[in-house]
């Protein structure tokens, strides 16, 4: 890190492959498209690199990196013309085929309905809901991410996720008895 | 009972509730099992989106392609730095040139014609502090007017003076000598002034040489005249014989040249309407007055 801070290009082309697959992976999750996130992940680094004096040493890069993709994919779904390009169906995620504790719970169907249905979401929900559960940040760091104010943070990630139930509920018959849904 | 807390569920799920409400839904949940259960399935949304996988990955070239854009970002801000450094490089080169010329310009450059030779002076002053010059007459600083060595052949070409100016000048200069030729009638053919470009230094000298006799001969008195005489000569013999008897006293200012002089001259002079007469009479007269000075 302290050789990309000092201009380095090799040493930063290191990190964008460590941390490519996230930051692209927070983007596609975000604007659903994979030229679209291709080039949002593109962005990111480039604003990365050029930001890299204001980041500081010792803190972990892969948050910081995947907050700049997150701002310009929402920047990108709030457009006018995002949305008048959405594919929601392009791009929706596909449950993975590793083996898990929830694996056994959920079946293949759940996860292709819960896909769909994040993919419907607004950009600006999808986008907090993204923040909050893969990138786990709080609210105050997506409010700070994505420019917008703690308490739009909270609404937007509850509505987000009351669409998200309605969708997969009848799925979740059989997992309610397995999954533990204590706190 | 209290009213339902689906609103704060999500914010409850994520611990982001503050401690005052975050103590009224935990009230609220111990007796209510609808709220129970909608946050055991908000939990369970959570559960089930992380177990999506991202398959979509970046194209394998994403790392090149920053890389790529990174370096022709460089490249595009250089040129933004360049022109400072030229800029500076200029400044540096324009107030240091002309203090050079100024230093270098000797006392009496006044006196000489504008020309690109003090271009010449930053060079030469370079050459002056490589090797110093021993003590030398001022005069010797200065630049001989044609040659300036360290040079190339076209830039010492560009910067000779012009010299139509200055051979025009000295042709102006010396009008009043060629005059005084002309009046004493020196009899040498007095060719017109050549183009004042293609005259050459030799001929100025030449032209100062001449110009000294004929003050010279002016000052004898016919100084001219015998030259002139045998002009008309050629064609009078008698004239021919007076020139002669006049360039031999002249020559050796003895009595009986002078003598020989003046008889023929009387002899001459006798006859009416001769078409040298005047010419004849100068000649005796300046005799006389070189006889008289003689004594």
């Amino acid at each position: 890190m302290a050789k990309a801070q000092g201009g380095n290009l090799s040493a930063y082309e290191e990190l964008v492959r460590r941390y490519q697959r996230r930051v692209y992976a927070v983007a596609v999750r975000i604007v659903r498209r994979h030229d679209v996130a291709e080039d949002v992940a593109q962005e990111a680094f480039l604003r990365g690199y050029q930001a890299l004096d204001r980041f500081e040493l010792g803190r972990p890069f892969g948050p910081w990196i995947a907050r700049i993709s997150a701002n310009l994919a929402f920047n990108h779904v709030r457009s006018p013309r995002a949305r008048e390009q959405e594919l929601p169906q392009e791009h929706g995620e596909m449950p993975s085929g590793q083996e898990g504790p929830l694996e056994t719970l959920l079946d293949r169907e759940a996860s292709a309905v819960l896909s769909e249905a994040l993919a419907g979401l607004p950009g600006e929900q999808r986008a907090v809901f993204t923040l909050r559960v893969f990138e786990e940040l709080s609210y105050q760091e997506i409010a700070e991410t994505l420019g917008i104010s703690a308490g739009t943070v909270m609404s937007r990630l509850s509505r987000a996720r009351e669409k998200l139930r309605t969708a997969v509920v009848p799925y979740l018959g059989r997992a309610k008895g397995k999954a533990s849904v204590s706190r | 009972m209290t009213a339902h807390v689906y609103e704060r569920l999500s914010a409850f799920l994520d611990e982001e509730l503050p401690d005052a409400d975050r103590a009224d839904v935990d009230l609220h949940l111990e007796s209510c099992p609808e709220c129970a259960q909608r946050l055991a399935e908000l939990r369970a949304v959570d559960a089930l989106a992380l177990t999506l996988s991202g398959d979509a990955e970046p194209g394998p070239d994403l790392s090149a392609r920053v890389r790529a854009r990174l370096e022709k970002s460089r490249e595009a801000s250089r040129p933004r730095s360049t022109p400072w450094w030229w800029a500076a490089a200029a400044a540096v080169v324009l107030s240091v040139v002309p203090w050079m010329i100024v230093r270098e310009a000797p006392p009496s450059e006044s006196s000489r014609p504008v020309t690109g030779e003090k271009a010449a002076a930053p060079e030469k002053d370079a050459a002056k502090q490589a090797a110093p010059a021993p003590a030398a007459p001022k005069v010797q600083l200065a630049p001989p007017p044609q040659t300036r060595k360290g040079l190339s052949p076209s830039f010492n070409r560009a910067a000779k003076p012009a010299p139509v100016a200055r051979d025009a000048k000295k042709r102006t200069d010396m009008a009043p000598i060629d005059g005084a030729l002309e009046d004493a009638g020196s009899g040498e053919a007095f060719s017109p002034p050549a183009p004042a470009a293609a005259a050459p230094e030799p001929r100025e000298e030449q032209k100062a040489e001449r110009s000294d006799t004929g003050r010279v001969r002016a000052q004898a008195g016919f100084a001219g005249a015998p030259a002139a005489s045998r002009r008309q000569g050629a064609q009078d013999p008698e004239l021919a014989a007076i020139d002669a008897a006049a360039e031999a006293y002249q020559r050796g200012r003895r009595p009986e040249d002078l003598r020989r002089l003046r008889a023929l001259a009387d002899e001459y002079l006798r006859a009416p309407e001769r078409a040298g007469a005047a010419h004849v009479r100068e000649l005796l007269a300046a005799a006389g007055a070189e006889e008289s000075r003689g004594r």
